[in-house]
C-alpha cells in the first residue's frame, strides 16, 4: 500500500501532503492526517458515528469545510474519529459518514492541538491518476 | 515548501532595512534587523510578504516588520500595516487566528526569596486551578449564549465586575480591556459554541502563565513608576481568544474570499484577503473581531484572578500582603482604528497589529493616568528557559510605526526539529536544573516548545531598543512555568 499522508516541516505549525487513488481517497486519508496530528489513530475505537452533509463554492473550500467539521465535533463535544466513507463527492457537494468515539483522559493522550485548517497555499491535483494536496495546520 | 522569490533589500541603517516600492506595491516595506537577523529572515518568505502586504489598496506610511517576524498566512507574524479609512482595508490576515492574542504582567509584594522554597507547589497549584489541557474547564464557570453575548460586549470589565479582579486592573489594560463596536450578532454560532467552554482556559502551543522575578533592571525610574524593582516577584499570562477567535477567523476568510472578488481587489496571496474599511464586509469583520478581542480580555482576567487565588492558598495570605495587581496588558494580535499623524495631519487609520505590539509615547492620552509621563509598558515574552522585557513606548515608534514595536522571540525551529533536538531528554528535567519548573499538559507541547526552537528574545529587543522604537526597562527571569 502506498504512503496516505506524510507530515512536512514548517517553522510554526504543521504541514502535511495527502495523496489518494482516487478524490474520494484523498479526502479521506487527509481526515486521518488530521487526526494523526492530534493522537495515535489506533488509539481511536469505532464506537459511534457522524454523518455529514456539506457544500461549498469549490474543491479546495469543501476539503476545507470537511476538516473543520472535525475541529468543531472535538472542540464542543470531544469527538475523535478514525475511519472515514465518502458516500458522494463532487466539487461542491460531500457526503460522508465518520466512526470514532468520544476523548477520554488518560486513554487519548492529546499531542497538540490543531486550531485551525488553513487556506495557505492549498491546491488539490491530479498527477499521473494520483491525487494530491497540502494543507498546512495551524497550532 | 516551494520556490524562493528574492526580494530586493537595502541596508538604512543597523536596525533598518528598504524594500523598495516596485511593480503593484503602492509603498515601500520597512523591515527593522540587524545584519545577523536579516539572514535568518530571509531563509523563508517573509519578506515577500511584507512586499505583499504593501500592495494593498489605502495602505500608509510603510509596510513594516518588526525584528521577530516570520512567515504567516498572508500578512507575515512580525507586521505592522496601517490603512486609510476611506480608501483602505482591512483583513482577517492582517490580525491572525488567535484576534487578540496577547500578554498581561503582574506584579508582587513579595520578592524572590520568598518563593524560593514555595515555586514547586505554586506551579502544580496554578496547572489545577487554571484548564490547561484538552476539554479542562472551571467546573464553576458555566456561561449561557446570553452571557456569552455580554463576555463579546464588554471585555474584562464583564468578568471585573463578577468579582473575578478590580477595577484598578482595568485601568492597565490596552484599550481598558474592551474594543469598541464590538457586536456580538456578527460571531457565528458554531464560534460561540466552540468558545463558550473555553473562557477561562489558556489553551496549548506557546500559551502560558510563568512566575518568575526581576533579573536586570536598565531605567531604574521608569521601573519603579512601574511598580517593580530587582528581585520582585513577577507574573506573566500569554493567552488569547481561545477557539472562538479561530473561529472568527476562519469564518471571515470565507467572507473576504468572496469580497475581494466582489470589490476588484488584486491579492498576490489568497490569504491577504480582505474588504474596503467602510464595506459592508470589513464592518462587520471589525465587529466580530472586537467582539473575540473582548473574549480575550476577559480570558486574561479570568486566569489574573485565579493566579492571585492560586497564590493565596499557597501562602495562605489574603491579597493585600500579596499585592498581585497589574502592571499593564498588551494585545499583540489586532486591529486598531487609531489616531496618527500622516504627512503633517492627524487622521484616524487602522493599524493591523499580527505579532506586533502597540508602543505608545509619554503623553498618549490613550495611557493610564500614572503611566503617562511614562509611556506605554511593552510587553515582550521569551522562551521558558530564557528571559522576558519590559519595555516602553516611545516618540520615534509613533512616528515610524504606527506606534508598534515588537511581539516576542519568533520561533527559529519547526516543530519537528525542536522534537527532534528535545529527543530522549526529559525537557523538565532540563529546565528543573536550571531552576525553573514547567508543567504542561503534554510530553509533545513541552518538547516543542524548548527553549532552542526560539530567537533570543534578547537579540529581538535590541534591535527595537536601538533602532529607538521601544526603549528597555527591565529583565524578567522565569522561575516557574505553565504551558497548555
Amino acid at each position: 500500500m502506498r504512503k496516505k499522508f506524510r507530515f512536512i516541516d514548517h517553522t510554526a505549525d504543521i504541514g502535511v501532503v495527502v495523496y489518494g487513488k482516487t478524490l474520494t481517497e484523498l479526502f479521506q486519508n487527509a481526515a486521518e492526517s488530521f487526526f494523526s496530528v492530534l493522537l495515535k489513530l489506533k488509539n481511536i475505537h469505532e464506537k459511534e458515528s457522524r454523518s455529514f452533509s456539506l457544500d461549498a463554492p469549490g474543491l479546495e473550500e469543501l476539503l476545507v469545510s470537511w476538516l473543520n467539521e472535525f475541529l468543531y465535533l472535538f472542540e464542543t463535544q470531544g469527538l475523535l474519529f478514525s475511519r472515514f466513507e465518502i458516500k458522494n463527492l463532487s466539487k461542491e457537494h460531500l457526503e460522508a459518514t465518520a466512526w470514532g468515539e468520544k476523548y477520554v483522559e488518560g486513554k487519548h493522550p492529546i499531542k497538540r492541538v490543531i486550531k485551525a485548517v488553513t487556506f495557505h497555499q492549498l491546491k488539490i491535483a491530479e498527477k499521473n491518476g494520483r491525487w494530491q494536496t497540502q494543507i498546512i495546520f495551524d497550532l | 515548501m516551494s520556490e524562493k522569490i528574492p526580494v530586493k533589500l537595502q541596508k538604512i541603517d543597523a536596525w533598518r532595512w528598504l524594500i523598495p516600492r516596485e511593480g503593484n506595491m503602492k509603498t515601500d516595506g520597512l523591515v527593522y534587523a540587524d545584519e545577523k537577523m536579516i539572514k535568518d529572515i530571509q531563509k523563508d518568505q517573509s519578506l515577500l510578504q511584507v512586499a505583499n502586504v504593501a500592495t494593498l489598496p489605502g495602505i500608509l506610511g510603510k509596510s513594516t516588520a518588526m525584528p521577530d517576524i516570520h512567515w504567516g498566512y498572508g500578512f507575515p507574524i512580525g507586521g505592522v500595516a496601517a490603512f486609510d479609512m476611506d480608501t483602505g482595508v482591512v483583513s482577517p490576515g492582517g490580525v491572525g487566528y488567535d484576534i487578540n492574542c496577547g500578554v498581561r504582567l503582574m506584579r508582587s509584594g513579595l520578592s524572590r526569596k520568598d518563593i524560593q522554597n514555595k515555586i514547586h507547589q505554586l506551579v502544580d497549584t496554578l496547572f489545577r486551578n487554571i484548564p490547561s489541557g484538552v476539554g479542562s474547564h472551571r467546573k464553576d464557570l458555566k456561561l449561557s449564549y446570553q452571557e456569552l453575548d455580554r463576555v463579546l460586549e464588554e471585555g474584562a470589565q464583564w468578568a471585573i465586575k463578577r468579582g473575578y479582579g478590580s477595577a484598578e486592573d482595568r485601568e492597565h489594560l490596552e484599550a481598558c480591556g474592551c474594543i469598541d463596536g464590538a457586536d456580538p450578532k456578527m460571531v457565528s454560532d458554531r464560534a460561540k459554541e466552540r468558545g463558550r467552554a473555553q473562557l477561562g482556559t489558556l489553551g496549548s502551543g506557546n500559551h502560558f502563565v510563568e512566575i518568575g522575578y526581576v533579573e536586570e533592571v536598565y531605567d531604574v525610574k521608569a521601573a519603579q513608576k512601574l511598580g517593580l524593582e530587582k528581585d520582585g516577584v513577577t507574573v506573566l499570562v500569554h493567552t488569547g481568544s481561545r477557539g472562538l477567535g479561530h473561529q472568527v477567523c476562519d469564518d471571515f476568510i470565507r467572507v473576504m474570499l468572496e469580497a475581494s472578488r466582489r470589490y476588484e481587489i488584486e491579492l498576490p496571496d489568497k490569504q491577504l484577503c480582505c474588504a474596503p474599511l467602510d464595506s459592508p464586509e470589513g464592518k462587520k469583520y471589525l465587529a466580530a473581531m472586537a467582539s473575540a478581542a473582548n473574549f480575550a480580555f476577559a480570558n486574561r482576567q479570568l486566569i489574573s484572578h485565579w493566579t492571585r487565588e492560586s497564590f493565596e492558598q499557597v501562602f495562605k495570605v489574603g491579597p493585600k500582603v500579596l499585592q498581585l495587581e497589574v502592571v499593564y496588558d498588551v494585545c499583540h494580535n489586532i486591529a486598531k482604528i487609531e489616531t496618527h499623524d500622516v504627512q503633517g495631519e492627524k487622521k484616524k487609520v487602522c493599524v493591523h497589529r499580527k505579532g506586533a505590539t502597540r508602543a505608545f509615547p509619554p503623553g498618549h492620552p490613550e495611557l493610564p493616568f500614572d503611566y503617562r509621563e511614562l509611556g506605554q509598558p511593552v510587553l515582550i515574552p521569551g522562551d521558558m528557559g530564557r528571559y522576558s522585557y519590559v519595555l516602553l513606548g516611545t516618540e520615534k515608534a509613533y512616528q515610524e510605526t504606527f506606534g508598534s514595536t515588537c511581539h516576542g522571540a519568533g520561533r527559529l525551529m519547526s516543530r519537528h526539529e525542536a522534537k527532534r533536538k528535545a529527543q530522549g531528554k526529559s525537557i523538565s528535567k532540563q529546565l528543573e536544573s536550571k531552576g525553573i519548573i514547567v508543567r504542561g499538559a503534554s510530553r509533545e507541547t513541552l518538547d516543542e516548545e524548548i527553549p532552542e526552537a526560539y530567537k533570543d528574545v534578547s537579540d529581538v529587543v535590541q534591535v527595537v531598543h536601538e533602532a529607538g522604537i521601544s526603549k528597555k526597562v527591565l529583565r524578567l527571569k522565569p522561575l516557574g512555568v505553565i504551558k497548555g
